[in-house]
């Protein structure tokens, strides 16, 4: 299935118009989702109004993830069975997975500032996004730093699952290490019991980020094989005059 | 509009609206950034078609 | 048994190059430098200084690794022994180890030795530093376990020296976290600390993996 996908010029087919259902499906669940957890989603009895911001913030901590957790797999299609097009999804997402984390990041910040008084907790699950931020800024920054693409590719996959086994060690050590020094009763993000009022509009926003997220892949990877033929019909052209 | 009023009355607006703002933003600036470099690329290979 | 004498040969060059090129001494006095710096900017206070001690030293001793990493496959690659490497008997990944364990005994040793009169000035009770150094002496393994891959993904970039530092700081997380808990509770509970074994742990997986990951990376370096 996936060898049948990897085909550059199907894929090209099939995006053409994945893309724009992609696209509008995301705008849709964006105007369905932001005001109804803007306005309409009723405050929580113990974070007031303050929760408004989890409906930004949650969404983009779970796909932060979950796009780390694609790019992982991408990388080791792209390591075993040399699928160039594997190499472009993962390169694709990195920018976007480190634009949901920066957002995750400041709002974090935010709802840190509004409910705990301080722009910065070094709480576990804030300390452990702001390490996957620097991986995903170190997948990026490896990609830019080496010219030879076919390279470039296998190295940022190695890097990139490498960073995979990494993310759940830092998780474990970030939790022992918040354990350890344990402030007093702090009021927690979430809580496990969440109303439904408020499931709601989280999973409507949580889908809206997952569309966004295709749209804007699909998007990138157009535009990487769009510059692989650019570049290609340039070498050509350079190699017959 | 009550809900509207009775939040931006809350202590916690300054730091509510930021968030959505910057939400925004983001979203925008990934597509802006998006659509720009596909259809530079894309010109680009149609040109040297 | 020719595997063996290729790996210890490469320990071996590897141990002579660091100490001819004076490679050593730079991380050596950085961290002189930084454990003298700091107190002079937090002030002479001896409990302030006793609180943040060994976390300083975790912190001075992950960036003196740092340090070391850029230059540790570039000069291989440049003068083609990295293609010759590839032609020992041993496999790559032992090769990698073997040049790991070289920088460990030619700069981790000497930076373990030297932290044990920066800990006694940063009022670490004197029966804790053993301790203390002990932990970085690992802790040391982990870093340069870890720095390996983010060295050996980088061995082809020019001036990488910044890239290293992206590529291996969510690497360097754990052990920090376990190594530097484990050290400030070193005066009460030496290396029962809680901490230690999870440090010992990263150091395993470093010391497992990150020749590992490094030959994989450098398969891709050449040709």
């Amino acid at each position: 299935m996936f060898a049948w996908f990897a085909n550059p010029d199907r894929f090209m087919r099939l995006s053409a118009w994945a893309l724009p259902i992609a696209a509008a499906l995301a705008v849709v669940l964006f105007a369905i989702g932001l005001p109804w957890s803007f306005l309409f989603a009723p405050p929580d009895f113990r974070q007031g109004e303050s929760v408004r911001i989890m409906f930004i913030h949650v969404p983009a901590a779970w796909w932060a993830l979950g796009i780390y957790v694609f790019m992982g797999a991408a990388s080791l299609m792209g390591l075993v069975w040399k699928h160039a097009l594997a190499d472009v999804a993962a390169r694709a997402a990195a920018p976007i997975g480190a634009a949901y984390a920066a957002l995750c990041l400041i709002t974090g910040s935010f709802w840190g500032a509004t409910t705990w008084g301080t722009w910065w907790e070094w709480d576990a699950r804030l300390t452990s996004m702001l390490v996957l931020f620097l991986t995903y800024l170190g997948y990026i920054a490896l990609w830019a730093a080496i010219e030879d693409e076919q390279r470039a590719a296998r190295l940022a996959a190695i890097l990139c699952l490498g960073g995979l086994l990494n993310i759940p060690i830092v998780k474990f050590s970030v939790d022992w290490w918040n354990s350890l020094h344990q402030t007093a009763s702090i009021l927690r993000s979430g809580g496990s019991a969440m109303d439904a009022s408020m499931m709601q509009p989280l999973f409507v926003m949580a889908l809206a980020y997952l569309f966004a997220f295709i749209a804007l892949l699909f998007a990138g990877m157009r535009a990487h094989v769009y510059r692989r033929r650019a570049v290609t019909a340039a070498l050509r052209r350079a190699r017959a005059s | 509009m009550t809900a509207l009023n009775e939040m931006m009355a809350s202590e916690h607006w300054p730091y509510i609206w930021p968030c959505y703002v910057l939400g925004l933003a983001v979203f925008a600036g990934l597509a802006v950034r998006a659509a720009t470099q596909l259809s530079h690329w894309k010109k680009r290979a149609d040109d040297d078609r | 048994m020719t595997m063996w004498r290729s790996v210890s040969a490469v320990f071996r060059r590897d141990l002579r190059l660091a100490w001819a090129g004076g490679g050593a001494a730079a991380p050596l006095g950085f961290f002189a430098g930084a454990t003298t710096l700091v107190p002079l900017a937090v002030g002479p206070d001896l409990k302030t200084l006793a609180l943040i001690g060994p976390s300083l030293l975790w912190v001075t001793v992950a960036l003196a690794a740092l340090m070391i990493l850029e230059r540790l496959f570039q000069a291989d690659l440049e003068d083609g022994s990295l293609d010759q490497l590839h032609l020992v008997d041993a496999p790559l990944e032992f090769i990698v180890a073997a040049k790991g364990a070289a920088l460990w005994t030619a700069i981790g040793l000497p930076l373990a030795l030297a932290s044990l009169p920066a800990a006694l000035a940063l009022q670490t009770p004197p029966h804790a530093t053993i301790a203390v150094a002990i932990g970085l002496l690992i802790g040391l393994a982990a870093f340069i376990g870890f720095g390996l891959f983010g060295a050996a993904l980088a061995a082809g970039v020019r001036r990488g020296g910044v890239l290293i530092a992206i590529l291996v700081l969510p690497f360097f997380a754990p052990p920090i976290i376990f190594g530097a808990a484990a050290a400030s509770k070193a005066a009460s509970e030496g290396l029962g600390a809680p901490g230690f074994l999870l440090l010992c742990g990263c150091a395993l997986a470093g010391v497992a993996l990150g020749p590992i990951g490094a030959a994989a990376a450098l398969r891709q370096q050449t040709g």
